[in-house]
């Protein structure tokens, strides 16, 4: 006798709402839609009453508040730097309220990113794009410059054929390298593993993060005291903000230094446990590794940020609109690129670790 | 006692259903269990996948991915189960209801105010 046919739902719908779905729990809550299924108006209803639900969630475990503040705060520096957006506190608003709609998209991205990496072309045209906005950006701002009669020929020529010539191939071919050095990388987690493998493997990881964050809190807190002479001695714009910046690097590398490193095995772990510690390791070193990726260039930002905004758009130098800020903006974008490829590794790395099985017998 | 913060109510009904489910805990199951558990109110299934990736940030429950199946389209499912932290969480949380059902009891009498509601 043949066995009853399985109801499921047409193809289409069911595509449509697992690409709405995150990526790292698709597998499941789509699998879980379709056991639901009774009819198509059911089986939406049912999604929509679920999916934001899921989304939501993802956004919470993927968001960095520190990161964000920072990203948060280059945008501000950003856009209050574009010509276009009026000076004084209706411009100071329509910024914030700018920023809040792209950390918004960045969140929504961040939840929807997958474990799979982009291709090289992909990448390249995203680089692409990201540097044409940069010299859309700076192309504006020299007309502006030029009809205010600030800007000379040769500052001009300089920025078009040195700057973004360099700039364009350079990202995106390590971009691509590091989409391709990714690719040729050996796994080292398998599909089967005893528990002594994997503890072995937990182990490792756990010497690796132990000396990563007494180096990264050795640099911080270095970082942190040479900064602070700095402020005290030199009369530094935006002070209280220059504080906040060296009290920071001082409570990151603190917090390295007595919380860095993955914490030791459990005496009674099984395979369950020590897998389920493995997985939420990887993601909180994921996550302390963004928050330093972006707090390197934070003096930076901040030195943009106490150009812009510390006086009026007529007396800031030329030189900052046409240099320093797309040079921000680009290194900004590098280190997102550098995030978004280590979280789609651990991810990937995640999945795994959740797919593999005990080995059973010697 | 855990070191954890305690246990809201549906965090309890999450950690119960996965306890009582064994290892058939997974997203549909769980919530089917939460519904009997919660009846006459009804449990959104969204809301039991929130509070099941808040567990596991809490590490009081550990997930893994099953073999594929067919009457999933090919997918795997989700699995629970409690970890020593959610175990001894729930546990914390039953000894608090026991308390607050006998002060309640020794108040109204038994059984008697359930069965007037």
């Amino acid at each position: 006798m043949e066995a009853p046919e399985l109801r499921s739902p047409p193809e289409r719908l069911e595509r449509l709402v697992q690409a709405l779905i995150p990526p790292a729990a698709r597998e499941a809550v789509a699998g879980d839609l379709r056991e639901l299924y009774q009819s198509s108006p059911q089986y939406i209803s049912m999604a929509a009453r679920t999916i934001p639900f899921v989304l939501i969630s993802h956004i919470r475990r993927n968001a960095n508040p520190p990161v964000l503040a920072i990203q948060g705060f280059f945008l501000f520096c950003c856009i209050m730097a574009v010509s276009l957006v009026p000076e004084g506190p209706l411009g100071r608003a329509l910024a914030v309220a700018l920023s809040a709609l792209f950390l918004i998209g960045m969140l929504l991205a961040d939840a929807y990113q997958g474990a799979d990496p982009p291709s090289p072309k992909r990448a390249i045209i995203e680089t692409i794009l990201v540097t044409a906005s940069v010299v859309m950006f700076v192309l504006h701002e020299i007309f502006a410059l030029r009809a205010a009669h600030r800007l000379a020929d040769s500052e001009f020529g300089l920025f078009m054929w040195a700057l973004v010539p360099f700039a364009m191939p350079v990202l995106a071919g390590l971009r691509a390298l590091m989409i391709l050095a990714r690719e040729r990388r050996e796994q080292l987690l398998g599909e089967r593993m005893d528990p002594s493998e994997l503890k072995a493997q937990y182990r490792h990881f756990q010497a690796q993060t132990r000396l990563r964050s007494w180096i990264q809190s050795l640099l911080l807190l270095g970082s942190a005291a040479g900064f602070a002479c700095l402020c005290a001695t030199y009369p530094v714009p935006a002070a209280a903000l220059a504080w906040s910046l060296v009290s920071i690097y001082a409570v990151v590398g603190a917090y390295l230094l007595i919380n860095g490193a993955a914490p030791g095995l459990p005496d009674k772990a099984d395979f369950l446990s020590l897998r389920s510690l493995f997985q939420s390791e990887l993601l909180r070193q994921h996550e302390i590794r963004r928050l330093i990726f972006w707090l390197w260039p934070t003096p930076l930002l901040f030195a943009v940020f106490a150009a812009v905004t510390t006086r009026p758009r007529s007396d800031i130098e030329p030189v900052l609109m046409l240099y320093a800020l797309p040079a921000t903006v680009l290194l900004c974008f590098f280190v997102a690129i550098i995030n978004r490829e280590r979280n789609s590794q651990i991810q990937e790395k995640i999945g795994i670790l959740a797919r593999m099985r005990q080995r059973q017998g010697p | 006692m855990t070191d954890t913060a305690p246990l809201g109510q549906f965090e309890q009904l999450v950690l119960t259903a996965i306890l009582t489910l064994e290892e058939n805990a997974y997203g549909v199951t769980i919530h089917a269990r939460i519904e009997e558990l919660a009846a006459p109110r009804k449990i959104k299934l969204g809301a039991v996948y929130a509070t099941l990736d808040r567990l596991e940030d809490k590490r009081l429950i550990a997930s893994w991915l099953s073999e594929p199946t067919k009457e999933r389209g090919g997918r795997s499912r989700r699995h629970y189960r409690l970890e020593e932290d959610g175990e001894a969480a729930l546990r914390d949380s039953a000894q608090t209801a026991r308390r607050i059902y006998e002060t309640i009891a020794a108040r109204w009498g038994g059984l008697a105010w359930k069965l007037q509601s």
